[in-house]
């Protein structure tokens, strides 16, 4: 008995130590996460959100949807705002990624809660991404949590005239011994958005934010619209869903210069509010899988130029699934 | 002898070609979930195609190993088995533009059901065999010891249930090796493993069962299989989300519903083993 005891002890401790010590974390300096693009005025972008390919879906209505919209767009650059992925397989992650691939339009790519659920890895899915030419995510194996944590600089010549933070909200986290919750922008990616604002000497640039999974300001916003509050415009038709936990995360990335927060997640919600001086925005799902309104599928795009930025730069537009494919069809 | 070997090789044989249908059924009944079966009406006959599968292999365990069926049993199992694979094929003969569409886009799809063609064929095959039995009046008598009595067989078949479930996962999981060379490749491995020792301990009760001689490495695997649990529950204080990094593929119901069943699941049927020495033992 005593000889099990110690054995078993020995092989916990063991295990222990190597549930630890495994992985070795990368450093990295500020810059090492940007990417530049040229400015111009009226610079499209186009944020294409919970398309929820699973291994079950036409993957041909969804290509001819999404080109349709993308060729409707005209982009100069797409934002894939999160949940690609449904229960899929590798292969719809190739295909997929093969489609926004194919239009030659740089592209961001962030996930959303649901995208690793699937038969497949979230190495995979890096590895798959690492390969497509416009794809222009910078993903370190660094303590930053998630993958998509970088920014693109719009660059008029050497002045920097656009920000826009890609942040991975995450998926889920454990609430309890039998309960998930969905993650939550963490502390270490606030200090890094903090840090590369801090850095920056030029001062006349506006920046904005996309991730997938709403903050909870999203709901007391859409509240305050209703009542008169807030200025804004479009529909949420179901509750936000934002994360249990809350890390201040909307008064610091306020403070640190957020003009306009682009979140997804809840699919037939798709309002534009002005709250306390930051603009919320929930984009418009852009296919038909899982649940979601007729009326509500489409995209959002986002329009800059050299006025100061506003709700009238984003517009989130419908354009009726089936109608779409029974066209071409 | 060799009768007893052709015996374990067919046992295995139904064992091992049920894996997949049971893993596919119900998986594809949880991608209809997620769209709140929106899509179900699509789906509905090859996820029927798969659960035949399953029907026949619960079916042959339960004859072989606890209650051999009566000829009007059989009759009913057989009619009922019949019924469902016409309804089967007449559900995928409505929806077939739709698979085509999938065939032809790009590649060969996943989702093409040419798996439940060859499914189909084989329970064709399974309805001819049952109905030679029944018009020979061949019934087999119980000679092995069978899995357990009343409740103790209930969790014996559930339990063997999820291990077919874990056991496909497993092969999953061997499609997804570029994880042991990231950060949580340890926990990665006692996902893994934690899947894999209960089909192996399922292997030695089933010998046990069948034979009548007690396995020596049953000990050993409950011992191993307490160990596994153990880690489990030491990787969930060191790393709580893990299994949002490297479960995900594994435990899809977890995260449609944000409860936690994967790890409730593995430590069930790790913890059979025990079970079963504990059992043995009162019955001494």
């Amino acid at each position: 008995m005593k000889k099990a005891l110690i054995v078993l002890t020995s092989i916990v401790l063991i295990c222990v130590m190597l549930f630890t010590g495994c992985g070795k974390k990368e450093t990295h300096g500020i810059a090492d996460y940007q990417v530049k693009m040229d400015y111009k005025d009226g610079f499209k972008i186009m944020v294409i959100s919970d398309v929820h390919i699973c291994a079950l879906t036409n993957m041909r209505d969804q290509e001819t949807y999404l080109k349709h919209i993308v060729g409707e767009a005209k982009p100069d650059l797409i934002v894939v705002n999160g949940d690609s992925f449904f229960d899929a397989t590798k292969k719809e992650v190739t295909e997929l990624f093969e489609i926004f691939d194919s239009f030659n339009i740089k592209w961001a790519y962030l996930k959303g809660n649901h995208d690793h659920q699937g038969e497949f890895s979230h190495l995979y899915v890096d590895g798959e991404l690492a390969k497509m030419k416009n794809a222009i995510n910078v993903d370190y194996n660094d303590d930053l949590k998630g993958e998509a944590n970088f920014y693109v600089d719009l660059k008029k010549g050497d002045d920097l005239v656009y920000r826009l933070f890609m942040i991975d909200s995450g998926s889920y986290k454990r609430a309890n011994v039998m309960k998930y919750t969905y993650d939550e922008i963490d502390d270490g990616q606030l200090s890094h958005v903090e840090a590369i604002q801090k850095a920056e000497t030029d001062t006349e640039y506006t920046t904005l934010a996309f991730f997938h999974i709403p903050l909870n300001e999203f709901a007391d916003a859409y509240e305050g619209y209703k009542n008169g509050t807030y200025k804004g415009r479009g529909e949420n038709r179901e509750d936000s869903c934002p994360s249990l936990y809350n890390h201040d995360q909307f008064s610091r990335l306020k403070a640190a210069g957020v003009r306009a927060m682009f979140c997804s997640h809840d699919h037939i919600n798709s309002s534009t509010i002005d709250y306390k001086d930051v603009i919320f925005n929930y984009c418009v799902k852009s296919s038909d899988q899982i649940y979601s309104d007729e009326d509500m599928i489409g995209y959002t795009l986002v329009t800059l130029n050299d006025a100061p930025f506003t709700m009238d730069n984003i517009q989130n537009i419908f354009v009726n699934f089936e109608d779409v494919v029974q066209e071409v069809k | 002898m060799a009768e007893k070997k052709k015996g374990f090789l067919l046992d295995l044989i139904i064992f091992v070609l049920a894996v997949y249908p049971t893993y596919s059924a119900f998986r594809t009944l949880l991608r209809c979930v997620g769209y709140y079966f929106g899509n179900v009406t699509n789906w509905i006959g090859i996820i029927l195609a798969y659960a035949i599968g399953t029907a026949f292999c619960f079916a042959y365990f339960k004859n072989k190993y606890a209650n051999p069926a009566s000829k009007p049993g059989c009759v009913i199992f057989l009619v009922l088995m019949i019924i469902l694979e016409v309804a089967s094929i007449a559900m995928i003969i409505m929806n077939i533009d739709l698979y085509l569409t999938n065939l032809t886009y790009h590649s060969f799809s996943a989702v093409f059901p040419f798996d439940v063609f060859i499914l189909l064929v084989s329970y064709i095959i399974a309805d001819i065999l049952l109905i030679r039995d029944i018009k020979k009046n061949h019934f087999r008598e119980r000679t092995n010891k069978g899995f357990g009595r009343g409740l103790l067989r209930i969790l014996f078949f559930i339990s063997m249930f999820l291990i077919m479930f874990e056991t496909w996962n497993f092969i999953v999981g061997l499609g997804c090796l570029e994880l042991l060379g990231g950060d949580h490749a340890v926990y990665f491995c006692l996902l893994m493993i934690m899947q894999l020792l209960p089909l192996i301990d399922l292997f030695f009760i089933y010998l046990e069962r069948r034979t009548g001689k007690f396995v020596t490495a049953q000990k050993v695997m409950a011992v191993l299989c307490i160990c596994f649990v153990v880690l489990l529950i030491v990787a969930q204080i060191i790393e709580p989300n893990f299994m949002v990094i490297v479960g995900k593929m594994f435990f899809p119901l977890d995260f449609f519903g944000s409860i936690v069943m994967g790890q409730v699941m593995l430590i069930y049927t790790n913890l059979t083993p025990l079970c079963c020495l504990i059992f043995r033992k009162k019955k001494k």
